[in-house]
């Protein structure tokens, strides 16, 4: 039962993505969709973007070792949510009416009027799109692994031939309605698992007074003893709270809703069911309870806690919704990611910066829309057949290199018009480096800051763009002169 | 509450779903005077 919903879902992806092929015309609707979504499509393409393998996978995971103070990064992330809206939505959406942007960095590059802006900028999501697609990779053969009941290499095959179908026939129409389908599953498969879970394990006082005897840290903010104390803590507010502006894969979709006066719905949408998906993050906690009862088997890993869970105490009706939502989110996630790579490729670096914005064809830009995604899920793939350590790593500090480069010039800069070009380019130049090099200096145990590495990135990149914007000459910009006539869309 | 320390009930039962109001206040008002966007 649990093998068929998971190939019937799989199917109804593939349709989807025929069905969209047939929509597609140029860069624009391959990759904005032709700017046609409402509100519920947009705010579903929010969330189940957010909500990634990482969110169902290893979030359990990682509440099952730590306790409450993991699901901070849930909570967090839907405040996240609802700050994107409130400072990037309506300005982004506005813009890319004006000035025609397709991507993060066009829209840096008319804000600075600088070529070195978007180039960095494409460069830090190219670079983090790939590590965290690859995560998502290994966590979709993982799911489908157990949902086919094949190697684990087969199954990364198949997964990735359905999504290279899905993605590159159709491009974002069939990533925002596979998104709408997939946000459907999960919410349903969430809030079944959250309350039977909770009905299994006695109730939440019961739940939780049994976890404060395995272990008292589990049941607070942040750990007194523990691996998770207040600089975490205090890491995941600027991570996930803050940083959740610099996900390029979440925030270009604000540049595909029909009109502006419909992002008013958009985020109450995205937030509440993101916050209903990360109820999910519970089966940590009731797996820890569960297995220290002597009731279910010690999983063998942490990625292993939720799809255990679920298949040891759900019927196998559920247990193949609930998988195939999971599968939902890591394609999800993994499609939003290879389309922001794969147009910093073809529009920030070939178009805008290689070919100094000379126009192509339609037929042009399209064919090399599609070759190129499929080059870069070809090259992801075959790493993620053995993956190094240091890129899977560099796939989970990702959310941080986003946030470092992209937040103080995309966010700060969108709102203040005192921002410099200088402090701009370095900003984002600092923030690129120092999240990446803190990182591999952390992983290989030569120097660990106390604040998480994307943290620090992100404070040393935000000090230096308003330092810098204050001690260099003030410009004036296009994008605050309310006279500048508007390009069609 | 719940046998969870203070600052994470208050994480859990007040942070998380003001967020949530917010998100809706957010729209109520951030979309007031909507007409003119429209027209873009």
């Amino acid at each position: 039962m649990t093998l068929t919903i998971g190939i019937i879902y799989l199917l109804v992806i593939l349709a989807i993505g025929l069905w969209s092929m047939r929509r597609q015309v140029d860069m624009n609707t391959f990759y904005l969709g032709g700017r046609s979504f409402g509100p519920w499509l947009i705010a579903f393409a929010v969330s189940s973007t957010t909500m990634s393998g990482f969110g169902f996978i290893g979030i359990p995971g990682l509440v099952y070792e730590n306790g409450y103070p993991n699901m901070m990064i849930i909570i967090f992330a839907t405040a996240g949510i609802f700050v994107s809206f409130l400072i990037l939505a309506k300005p982004m959406r506005k813009i890319t009416q004006k000035f025609g942007t397709l991507t993060i960095p066009d829209l840096l590059e008319i804000r600075y009027n600088s070529k070195a802006v978007r180039g960095i900028a494409a460069l830090a999501i190219l670079g983090g799109a790939i590590g965290y697609q690859m995560a998502q990779y290994k966590a979709l053969g993982n799911m489908l692994q157990t949902v086919l009941g094949v190697d684990y290499k087969l199954a990364l095959i198949i997964g990735v031939v359905i999504l290279t179908f899905y993605v590159v026939a159709g491009g974002m129409v069939s990533a925002i309605w596979t998104d709408f389908l997939q946000m459907i599953i999960m919410v349903v498969g969430s809030l079944i698992v959250f309350i039977g879970g909770m009905n299994l394990v006695g109730g939440m006082s019961q739940l939780n007074s049994d976890l404060s005897n395995i272990n008292p840290d589990l049941v607070q903010a942040y750990h007194t003893t523990g691996p998770i104390g207040i600089f975490a803590f205090i890491s995941y507010f600027f991570i996930y709270v803050i940083g959740h502006q610099g996900q390029p894969h979440v925030v270009s979709k604000f540049y595909m809703i029909k009109k502006v006066s419909l992002l008013k719905w958009a985020c109450i949408i995205a937030a509440s069911t993101y916050a209903i998906t990360g109820l999910l993050s519970f089966t940590g906690l009731y797996a820890r309870v569960l297995v220290e009862r002597g009731d279910m088997a010690v999983p063998p890993s942490a990625d292993m806690v939720a799809p255990m869970f679920i298949e040891a105490y759900f019927p196998s009706v559920i247990a193949g919704l609930i998988f195939a939502a999971v599968m939902a989110a890591i394609m999800s996630t993994s499609e939003a990611f290879l389309l922001i790579a794969s147009q910093s490729v073809v529009r920030d670096i070939y178009q805008q910066i290689i070919k100094k914005g000379e126009e192509l064809s339609q037929k042009k830009e399209l064919a090399l829309s599609r070759w190129i995604t499929f080059g870069i899920i070809a090259f992801t793939f075959v790493i993620s057949l053995n993956p190094p350590d240091l890129v899977g790593w560099l796939g989970n500090a990702s959310w941080g290199i986003f946030a470092a480069s992209l937040v103080p010039v995309l966010s700060i800069g969108i709102l203040w018009k005192r921002a410099t070009r200088i402090a701009a380019i370095c900003s984002s130049f600092l923030g690129l480096v120092f999240s990446v090099g803190l990182y591999i200096l952390s992983v290989n145990d030569i120097y660990t800051p106390a604040l998480d590495t994307g943290a620090v990135a992100f404070i040393i990149s935000a000090v230096s763009f308003v330092g810098i914007s204050l001690v260099t000459k003030p410009e004036t910009n296009l994008i605050f002169d309310e006279n500048t006539d508007e390009k069609s869309a | 509450m719940f046998g969870l320390s203070s600052i994470m009930t208050f994480m859990l039962f007040v942070f998380w779903p003001l967020s949530l109001v917010a998100a809706a206040l957010w729209g109520i008002f951030a979309f007031k005077d909507v007409e003119e966007d429209d027209q873009l």
